[in-house]
């Protein structure tokens, strides 16, 4: 995974809560990496999960709405770092249409060590959106908190319904959004 | 989200806690930033790698390049030379073939003048006719090569394309009608009088498509036209016929050297698959371009256009093309000939030399001639029909009252006892047929020092 899921989640963790609850579940966690992380570099997707899961039992908040929350604060920083890999998208659908086509191709071309997960656009109405995320990981909720904080950037109201689907290692989970 | 209450101890105990976390927090940042370092060195070290495989890739490129440029340069060097020692070879040959061949064509006419059986006259006759195939195959070959090597160079004097139009028309007026086929030429009225160009070269064009036309057309007629177009800045020329025309898969080939429509074609009507070619050439040689029209069995359309550059009227009439000749330009000479070969051989001879000559076709007309107009030089043939060579020339001597011209004897052969008659007739010199330009050259010479023209 990329060294950039790390340094935001702690860049977040250090924001929203204290310097001193990051150092805690860095600790706690006995990283393998020791938790030093650059944005540049590749980790153990296991670290994310470990951290998050230490930062769960600090904060006592579930570890899902800690990767959605997560989500959308990634999201919100891809914007501000990335604005041009949006391009000349002008809704949130249009962003998911073009992740697998246009964004992922820009991160592969910098990275091509990167695994990254496939959207698959099943179907698309003006006003619905039936999408399946694969990956060989277990980040649907983070998927949901992009996909989420990725309607509010475009000033839109997405009611989202999951359902997981069935997958051979890894996961698949089917998103359909619908434009409020 | 509220701050856990660990921030805002102010203990002494947390101090030093808080003191950890941050060096802790320093180490891990010292540490991501070696990380990112390194990684950064190992992406530099990899571009560095990467560049280097591309310069010594461009490099290598460049080297392959390089060597195939002057592989390839090499090899052209080696055709063009080897094209050029072709040519040479080519024109060498050529001119070497054509002096025999002009001595073998001389004797079979010779030989025609002779009592023949008809099965030698026919042999004699064949022998002939495809000297004459050879002859001129041979000097369009000699043509080509001069104009492939560069050698031609084309006059820019004034030209008269009527006079060259109607030259032409009036020369193959003759194979026209035998032919039965209309021979028609229309110069449009906005034609200027004079351009500047090569009457000659342009004449050969004319020749050579104009005789093709009629060639290859058994039923109606052949028309030249000559027109200007754009606003005057090109003359088109148009040599149209009614023949059997070309199809459409030879049109492409037709302007290639040795490139008649098929095989069979020069069984039939002859020819050296040259003509077009040089005309070709020609034109091109004059910045202009030809074109050609045909649809199979309802007749062909060959188009050239040369730019037409205006010129005044020539200052004289005839300028003469030589300097030496043209003393003997004021000389008047008279051809007694009865053959038209021979006439045309004598004439384009003369003319070569920058003279001409009024005709006369026997002994009778000769005597007519001399004795209404005074001649400074008669060449006289001496077997003709209706009144021999001897006996004209004793008539013209007998006659009073005239500029005696001087006569001399186109000899069939070199015999004294020849020679003895014509001293005796009046005869002041003699030319052994088929006599050399070089040969009349001399004769003319003759007569310039005599009249001291």
């Amino acid at each position: 995974m990329k060294g950039i899921v790390f340094t935001q989640f702690l860049e977040m963790v250090e924001e929203r809560y204290s310097p001193a609850i990051a150092d805690r579940i860095l600790l706690a966690a006995q990283l393998p990496s020791g938790g030093a992380y650059t944005a540049v570099g590749t980790y153990d997707h296991g670290e994310i999960w470990s951290l998050v899961c230490e930062l769960s039992k600090v904060i006592d908040v579930p570890v899902p709405d800690l990767f959605r929350a997560y989500g959308e604060y990634l999201f919100g920083h891809f914007v501000a770092a990335y604005p041009h890999c949006l391009g000349s998208a002008a809704s949130a659908f249009d962003v998911l249409q073009g992740l697998d086509s246009m964004i992922h191709r820009e991160v592969c071309r910098l990275y091509p060590d990167a695994e990254l997960p496939r959207f698959d656009v099943i179907e698309r109405t003006p006003h619905q959106m039936t999408l399946i995320y694969q990956s060989a990981r277990h980040f649907a909720d983070l998927a949901e908190g992009l996909i989420r904080a990725c309607g509010r950037h475009f000033g839109q109201t997405l009611a989202l319904t999951r359902e997981t689907l069935a997958a051979e290692g890894g996961s698949r989970v089917r998103f359909t959004l619908a434009l409020q | 989200m509220s701050n856990p209450p660990e921030q805002t101890a102010a203990a002494p105990a947390s101090v030093s806690a808080e003191m950890e976390i941050l060096l802790r927090r320093v180490e891990r940042e010292r540490r991501a930033r070696k990380q990112a370092e390194q990684l950064l060195e190992n992406k530099s070290m990899e571009l560095y790698e990467a560049n280097q495989r591309l310069q010594a890739h461009a490099a290598e490129l460049e080297r392959v390049v390089h060597e195939r440029t002057r592989a390839l340069e090499q090899a052209l060097t080696v055709v063009e030379e080897s094209l050029r020692a072709k040519g040479e070879f080519l024109a060498v040959i050529s001119h070497e073939i054509r002096t025999p061949m002009n001595e073998v064509l001389g004797m079979a006419q010779l030989l025609l003048m002779t009592q023949l059986t008809e099965e030698q006259q026919g042999y004699a006759e064949t022998i002939r006719s495809s000297g004459e195939i050879l002859l001129a195959l041979i000097n369009d070959i000699l043509d080509l090569s001069k104009m492939e090597s560069g050698k031609v160079t084309l006059d820019a004097r004034p030209v008269n394309v009527r006079a060259v139009v109607n030259e032409v028309t009036q020369l193959l007026s003759g194979q026209a009608q035998e032919k039965k086929l209309a021979l028609r030429s229309l110069v449009a009225p906005e034609v200027p009088a004079w351009f500047r160009g090569d009457a000659t070269r342009l004449k050969q064009i004319f020749l050579n498509l104009v005789g093709n036309a009629i060639k290859f057309t058994h039923k109606g007629s052949v028309r030249v036209e000559v027109v200007t177009m754009d606003n005057a800045g090109w003359l088109e020329c148009r040599v149209k016929d009614t023949g059997i025309g070309i199809p459409p898969d030879r049109v492409g080939r037709l302007f290639e050297k040795f490139s008649q429509v098929d095989s069979s074609i020069t069984r039939r009507y002859g020819g050296t698959g040259l003509g077009l070619a040089i005309c070709k050439r020609l034109v091109e040689g004059m910045g202009g371009n030809i074109t050609v029209e045909s649809k199979h069995y309802q007749g062909t359309t060959f188009t050239f256009r040369i730019p037409a550059i205006p010129s005044e009227a020539p200052r004289e009439v005839r300028p003469p093309p030589q300097a030496g000749p043209r003393r003997v330009l004021q000389a008047r000479i008279l051809l007694v000939e009865d053959n038209p070969v021979n006439q045309m051989l004598a004439m384009s001879m003369l003319q070569k030399l920058g003279a001409s000559a009024d005709l006369a076709k026997d002994g009778a007309e000769a005597v007519e001639k001399a004795t209404a107009g005074a001649y400074d030089l008669i060449l006289m043939d001496l077997q003709m029909p209706r009144m021999d060579g001897l006996t004209a020339t004793r008539a013209i001597r007998a006659t009073g009252g005239i500029r005696q011209p001087r006569i001399v004897a186109l000899t069939a052969n070199a015999m004294d006892s020849d020679r003895e008659a014509c001293v005796a007739a009046g005869m002041d010199d003699f030319l052994s047929k088929p006599f050399q330009a070089s040969e009349l050259q001399e004769k003319l010479d003759a007569v310039a020092a005599a009249t001291g023209a």
